[in-house]
Order: structure tokens, then C-alpha cells, then sequence
């Protein structure tokens, strides 16, 4: 891995760390007092810090270290966790991720940047001075002398050696003794300690490898490099660690916690050393015993290093200790990442094998020979479960998306003035990650929608004798191949008689329509349509909804809702779990063939003989429905001969409902969509292509742009309104 | 080579490259007697392998509540021994047990 690769490595740990702190930060305004979230943020403050030190960002190690200073505070319990300090922190977030970001793309922080981050650091700071005075003032109070001590240097003139020599050095020729001897020539060993426990008894002993480690009091005017050059060749695979005069007891600590887990025992090394005194060493057990009380038992060297802090010198040390820190949970999930443009290609590839294996099916359904058709069927079935473990590496979980919106109802709900608490249910349900993408725009809307319009002011809801504290719950869950996203608030609900009115003023409908609940309630998805009195920075101009549900169509889903008044609103959105594979019905015109999504099918029927005629009005009785309908053969210029009977495929989508005819009705198949080239990109009705199993081309239909070519173009010029779907029962024929 | 069950004496280098077999005889004379001494008098030369070997002997002999001397340390072993700071390892079992992780 060379330094670009690590530095990328960095930037996305550091993002990574920013998420958890800022969802950390979130959590804690509702757990003030939760010591594991305290310890999460701290750690995030903490890690990223530790990091920038290897890649000298001082403006990121600089700003980081005086947050952690507040952090540090919080968790000894001298600062508490209040609303101010967590909106000062979220803050610190940001300013943090400005850093990232500008130390991602190698740039420095602009002049308003700059400001914004020394604000910061006054703010900041003023939370510690004060509370360092304090210290001073009440020396009775311990835990405050020892945490001034902790960053203090050790009473000590000498140099301490940490010496682990790795097992194969005795192989390799080299006695460890030597070293110490040739240390001899170059300065004074004021005294040592073998780590004998860490020899094991004569029984399991290899008598080749070695076991030896030494902790060393040493006097010496030699510089680090002579000392440890001394050590060079044994480096590999050893673990020498050279401790300057005065280091920061800290330092000590990290030496103790990095290494043995007997960090007792290794302390009272010290001490025979006389590298620290006792009192110095009890100082730094203390904070392990803090932590202990309040029921966290650690192991003394995550407590270290996780608690104090760390000078460049020792970073690369800390480093370490903290990924093993860190490795159980990355275990845990254990990850890798994937360029994403890798994963396309593998789905791409997939998408061929299918309609390779297709056609080979179709061949040998052909020739017939029943040996073929046995393992083809096999190799068909293995081609599917490829298919869908290919599309599950596309799966993500919902809940970093959901997670985001933590922070949107966090501030949203601050600049309105209300207290909101955000509920999320189904965050691990999975979703195709294109999907995750495209869907957080919409939900955004959504969100603010139900923080500014949903959700009542305090007094209102105190009025109507609900908690203050409304609730926007974020949903998700698998249904019928699909995934069902919810955002529902307990606030006011839909006034249907506004939504109405409004209606009926923007002329979208005539008062004398009897519209069911929910008809009237996608009202509210039409264009430049809105009800809020008031036009507020967060939302209520209109331009939304209509926008949300555009976003979710574009995305073969549709989005409904429901309201109570007085009981709040949910909005229902259904998506295709992929985007990259559909159930398509074929039908044929003429010797093309088309592909229309299935869920879009409402039923077939064939084309009543009086409307079969070529002339013949566009419309036709559907159980004493009007239902506009269209000629495939017409609108795609297909002049093959005609067939006697043409069948009409019911399609419906975003409500609109309108019957495709065709010549022949082929049944269902499964479409692997490709893109149009850029040429037919302004292509309209065409979604993509797909190739058949026979090596054909079939062209997928796009039903929501051809409806809405269908029922507005001609809508229009013949008067019909639209017709509205949900009232007839569907009749769909089984294909197969 | 044994003088007796429980006395033993090694001699010249006790070193990396003699420290298998001593490791065997060690062991075989710990398993023997319930009281062995080990005469280090004649050995010329220790390194950190043969240091090693002296702890887990003592070690062993702890572990299965025998008593274990070195006795008669030559010039080499003394040397080594107060390089390290060990010269409690002359002592009768001056190795303390080993300490449970706190």
C-alpha cells in the first residue's frame, strides 16, 4: 500500500468516524448521560486526530486535539452533555468534515472556513479553561489533579527502553544479551527488569525461540536514532520501544497498554525501573478504574490510548493499538470495499450469462434432445442463483440513509422550534444502491415536508393534548419484491378540506367530482401544489411533492399516502428492490418484440372487434370504463402485415391507466435492461433494450412516458379527462 | 553425565547452540528428583537462550513444587546475571510465581 493508497484509506476512515460521531452526537442529546456514546464520540474526535498526525494535517490534528480537550472533559463528567454543547459539537463535526474534505482534494481551508474554525476554538476552549481553573482552586478533588498530571512529563532524566525481542532471533544468531551489553558502551543501564513471566516453564519451552524482553532504565546522552539504531537488526519481528527523558506519562501509559495486557504487573516494572514512581503510575491506572466503576470493564490499553492523549512522536503506536481495538467490530461485519463501476460489470456480465443460458433453453428446446435440455435446465438454475447473489452485492442496508436524516430532523426541528424525535424502524432492510442513492433526495422532501407542515407547534400539540415531542417515524421493510419505505409523523394529518379548496381554485378538479380520501390526497403531488399558509425556508413552495413523486416514478416506484386528521400522515413509498433486472411481459408487433414491466400490466383483453378497425376512435368500454388505448403498430411505425386479432395489454402507472394494443401476447420474461445508446437517448416511450434468448432484440417500453403521451396528448385533444385507476377490478390472465 | 538423580553440571557454552540438549536434560532431571541442583561452575559461556533456560527451569520447578538450585555460578553465568539483574535467580525458588492478569 504506498501513501496515496493509505491517504484515501484515511479520508474514508475519517468520514466514516465524522458518520458515527455525528449519529453519536444525535443519540446523545436524547441519553445525555450514556457512557458509550460519550465514548464513541470521543474516539471519533480521538482516531481522526491520530490519524491526521501521520499525514501531518496539522490544521485537522490542531482543531481535533482542542475538541477532544471538551470531550475529554465530558467523559470525566466535569462538562455535561447539554443541548448547547451537543449543537456546539455538531458543529465541531462539521468543521471537522470541512477539513476532511479540503485536506481530500489537497487545498486549504477558505478565509470563511478559517474564521468559522477559530470561533470554534474559542468556544471550545472556553469550556476548558474555566474548568482547568477550577482544578486548581479545589486541589482536594483528585480526579482533577490527576488529570492535569496525566499530560504532565515524568520526573525521570532517563531513557526508557521497551525491548521485546521476536522469537526467531536466538535462530537468527543474535543473542539478546548482546544488545544489552553493547547498550553498556554507550551509556548506563540504571537498572532492568526481564520480563521473566513471559518466559514459559522448561515443559513448554522451545529452547530455540526466544521469549526474552527487558524493560530498561537508561542514562545516556545519546541521541534516539543511536539508541535505537542500536537495535536495527533485530527490528523485525521485535518490538523495541524507546521512551525520550521526560516523556509525558501518557507516553508511559501507551508503552503500558500497548505492551501486555498485564498492565498491572508491567506498571510495577516501571516502577522497579524507576522510570515512574508509584504515584505517577497509580495516576495512570486511575482513569482504567474510573471506567471500571461505571460498570465498562476495559482492557488497561484501549483505555490508554483511547483516553489520553498522543504526540506525533507516538502516533504510529497508537495507531495500531486502536485498529485492534477497532478489528473485532470490522470482524464482525467483516468488509471489503468494492468499486462500485467492478460490481456494474460483474451485474452486466451476469446479465448476459442470462440471456446467454436463455438462448441456449431455447436451443435446446429446439433440437429436442432431452439429455440437453436436462443440464441446461441445470445450468439455467445455477445461472439464476448467480444472478441473485450478484444482485445481493448490490444490496446495501437503508439504515446509513436513514441514519442521515438524523441530522436533518436535528436542525430542521431547531430552526422551527420544535422538538422532534426520529423513530427508525427496518434500517437493515436491504436495498439495490443505485436505489439508495436516487431515493434520499425524495425522503429529504419528504422529511422536511412532515417537520414543517405534519408536525404542530408545541403549543398546538399541547393543546390537542399530544406529547411536545412529535414523532416522525422513518420505515422500512420487503414486501412482495418490492421495498416499502414509510415517513409517518404524529402531527396534524392532511386538511382534506384545504387540499380540496385549493384544488378546486387551481382548477385540478371540479367541485362536483366525488373523490375518495385518497384521491384527494394525491392532490398533493400535482405541480405547484401546496396548502401551507405560510411559505417557510423549509418547505411549502409547492415545488416538492410533485418532485418526490416524479423522483420515485423515475425509479419504476410510486409513492402513496394516507392521513388522519389530527393523527398525523404517512407516505408510503414502493420501489423495485433493482433496477437493473425487471419481470418484463413480451408482446409482439408485427415480428418486433416489446417488453413492458410486469407490475405495470393490469390485465389483457382482446381488442373489441368494433374498435379493431384502423380508423376507429381511440377509446374503447372497458366494463363501462373509458380506457384510451393506443397502437403499438402505429406509434413504432411497424407496417408488417396486420393480424386478425389484436389484444389490447391493460398497462397502468402513476394512476393513469391506458390499454397498449398489440398483436400477440408472449408471455412473462425475466429483462435484464441495458441502456440506449446516447442517440436514442430523447427516444420517447423507450426505456432500454434487452436481447431475448434467441439472440433478438426487444425493445423495453417505457409505460409511464407512452401513458403520458397517451392520456395527455391525446387527452387532451379529445377532451377525456384521465382515468382514474383503482375503481375496476383487475382480471390479469395467467401468461403461462 | 548426571552425578546423581538430582544433580546435574553443565558445562561450557550454554548457549543457543547447545540449548536443546540442555533443555532435555533439565527437564528429564526436574521430572526425576524432588530436589535437584544444577552446577553451573563450569560453564564458560551463557547467552540469552541459556538465560531463558535457567528461567523456565525455575519456572518448572515451581510449577511442580520442587526445589531447584544453581549452584557454584561461574564467571560467565555472574556476569550474565547481574547484566540483568537477576542474581535472585541464585536464590532457592526466587522466582515468583507468575502473576495473574490483572
Amino acid at each position: 500500500m504506498n501513501m496515496d493508497d493509505t491517504f484515501q484509506a484515511f479520508i474514508i476512515e475519517s468520514r466514516e468516524l465524522l458518520e458515527l460521531m455525528e449519529e453519536a452526537l444525535l443519540r446523545i442529546e436524547q441519553m445525555p448521560d450514556d457512557v458509550d456514546t460519550i465514548n464513541a464520540i470521543f474516539r471519533a474526535a480521538h482516531t481522526i486526530k491520530g490519524s491526521a498526525g501521520l499525514f501531518a494535517l496539522d490544521a485537522i490534528i490542531q482543531f481535533t486535539h482542542v475538541a477532544e480537550n471538551v470531550l475529554d472533559k465530558v467523559r470525566c463528567g466535569e462538562l455535561h452533555m447539554d443541548k448547547g454543547l451537543v449543537a456546539l459539537l455538531l458543529d465541531t463535526h462539521d468543521h471537522i468534515e470541512t477539513l476532511i474534505d479540503a485536506a481530500a482534494t489537497g487545498s486549504e481551508v477558505g478565509e470563511s472556513g478559517r474564521e468559522i474554525g477559530n470561533a470554534l476554538v474559542a468556544r471550545l476552549e472556553s469550556l476548558t479553561k474555566p474548568a482547568q481553573r477550577l482544578q486548581a482552586e479545589i486541589p482536594l478533588e483528585k480526579e482533577c489533579d490527576r488529570e492535569t498530571m496525566s499530560g504532565t512529563a515524568a520526573d525521570t532524566d532517563n531513557w526508557h527502553l521497551s525491548l521485546r525481542f521476536g522469537q526467531d532471533v536466538l535462530r537468527s544468531g543474535l543473542d539478546p544479551l548482546s544488545f544489552i551489553r553493547y547498550l553498556k558502551t554507550f551509556g548506563e543501564i540504571v537498572s532492568i527488569v526481564v520480563l521473566s513471566d513471559a518466559i514459559p516453564p522448561l515443559s513448554e519451552l522451545d529452547p530455540e525461540s526466544c521469549y526474552l524482553g527487558f524493560e530498561i532504565n537508561f542514562r545516556s546522552t545519546a541521541d534516539k536514532t543511536a539508541i535505537e539504531g542500536a537495535f536495527e537488526f533485530v527490528r523485525d519481528g521485535s518490538e523495541i520501544r524507546v521512551l525520550p527523558p521526560h516523556s509525558k506519562v501518557t507516553e508511559y501509559l501507551q508503552l503500558i497498554g500497548g505492551m501486555s495486557d498485564e498492565a498491572q504487573l508491567l506498571g510495577e516494572i516501571l516502577i522497579r525501573c524507576g522510570t515512574l514512581t508509584q504515584y505517577e503510575l497509580d495516576d495512570a491506572l486511575h482513569q482504567q478504574e474510573v471506567l471500571q466503576k461505571q460498570g465498562k470493564p476495559c482492557l488497561i490499553g484501549e483505555v490508554l490510548v483511547n483516553q489520553n492523549l498522543v504526540s506525533p512522536k507516538v502516533v504510529n503506536a497508537a495507531l495500531e493499538k486502536q485498529k485492534q481495538a477497532k478489528d473485532p467490530k470490522c470482524n464482525e461485519a467483516s468488509l471489503i470495499r468494492i468499486d462500485a463501476a467492478k460490481l456494474d460489470e460483474l451485474i452486466n456480465l451476469v446479465g448476459e450469462l442470462i440471456i446467454a443460458s436463455a438462448g441456449a433453453n431455447v436451443m435446446a428446446q429446439r433440437v429436442g434432445a432431452s439429455e440437453l435440455i436436462e443440464s441446461i435446465a441445470v445450468l439455467s438454475r445455477l445461472v439464476e442463483e448467480v444472478r441473485d447473489a450478484a444482485l445481493n452485492l448490490r444490496m446495501v442496508q437503508i439504515g446509513a440513509t436513514f441514519n442521515r436524516f438524523q441530522r436533518l430532523v436535528h436542525d430542521v426541528g431547531k430552526e422551527l422550534g420544535k422538538d422532534v424525535n426520529l423513530v427508525i424502524c427496518g434500517a437493515d432492510t436491504e436495498l439495490d444502491k443505485t436505489v439508495v442513492e436516487k431515493i434520499s433526495d425524495p425522503l429529504t422532501h419528504l422529511i422536511r415536508n412532515a417537520l414543517d407542515h405534519g408536525i404542530e407547534s408545541a403549543e398546538r400539540r399541547l393543546a390537542t393534548g399530544k406529547p411536545i415531542q412529535g414523532t416522525l417515524k422513518l420505515n422500512a421493510f420487503h414486501d412482495a419484491g418490492s421495498i416499502v419505505i414509510e415517513v409517518s409523523d404524529d402531527g396534524g394529518g392532511l386538511p382534506k378540506d384545504k387540499i380540496l379548496g385549493k384544488a378546486i381554485e387551481r382548477g385540478l378538479i371540479t367541485e362536483s367530482q366525488g373523490l375518495s380520501d385518497t384521491d384527494i390526497f394525491n392532490l398533493i403531488f400535482e405541480p405547484g401544489f401546496s396548502t401551507a399558509d405560510q411559505v417557510s425556508n423549509i418547505s411549502g413552495r409547492g415545488v416538492g411533492m410533485d418532485v418526490v413523486k416524479k423522483n420515485i416514478m423515475a425509479l419504476r416506484g410510486t409513492v402513496e399516502l394516507s392521513s388522519k386528521e389530527g393523527q398525523g400522515t404517512t407516505v408510503r413509498i414502493r420501489l423495485p428492490l433493482t433496477l437493473a433486472i425487471i419481470d418484463g411481459f413480451l408482446i409482439g408487433v408485427g415480428s418486433s418484440v416489446y417488453v413492458v414491466p410486469l407490475d405495470m400490466v393490469v390485465e389483457c383483453i382482446e381488442l373489441p372487434i368494433d374498435c379493431s378497425s384502423r380508423d376507429a376512435h381511440k377509446y374503447l368500454n372497458l366494463r363501462g370504463e373509458v380506457l384510451p388505448f393506443v397502437r403499438l403498430r402505429d406509434l413504432f411505425e411497424v407496417n408488417d402485415q396486420t393480424v386478425r386479432r389484436e389484444n389490447v395489454v391493460v398497462v397502468q402507472a402513476a394512476g393513469h391507466r391506458a390499454g397498449l394494443v398489440v398483436d400477440e401476447l408472449m408471455g412473462e420474461f425475466q429483462t435484464v435492461i441495458k441502456p440506449l445508446g446516447k442517440m436514442f437517448g430523447h427516444t420517447r416511450g423507450l426505456g432500454g433494450f434487452t436481447i431475448l434468448g434467441n439472440g433478438e432484440v426487444a425493445l423495453i417500453l417505457d409505460v409511464q412516458g407512452l401513458l403520458h403521451q397517451i392520456v395527455h396528448v391525446d387527452g387532451l385533444r379529445h377532451g377525456a379527462g384521465l382515468v382514474p385507476a383503482g375503481e375496476a377490478k383487475t382480471l390479469r390472465f395467467n401468461m403461462q | 553425565m548426571s552425578i546423581s538423580p538430582n544433580r546435574i553440571a553443565l558445562e561450557g557454552e550454554v548457549s543457543i547452540f547447545t540449548a536443546d540438549e540442555i533443555h532435555d536434560r533439565l527437564l528429564a532431571v526436574l521430572f526425576d528428583g524432588q530436589e535437584v541442583e544444577v552446577d553451573i561452575s563450569r560453564v564458560s559461556e551463557i547467552d540469552g537462550a541459556g538465560l531463558q533456560l535457567i528461567v523456565a527451569a525455575r519456572h518448572q520447578a515451581f510449577a511442580l513444587d520442587k526445589t531447584l538450585r544453581f549452584i557454584k555460578p561461574s564467571e560467565a553465568v555472574l556476569q550474565m546475571l547481574e547484566l540483568c539483574d537477576l542474581m535472585s535467580l541464585l536464590e532457592d525458588q526466587a522466582v515468583t510465581p507468575r502473576a495473574e492478569p490483572v
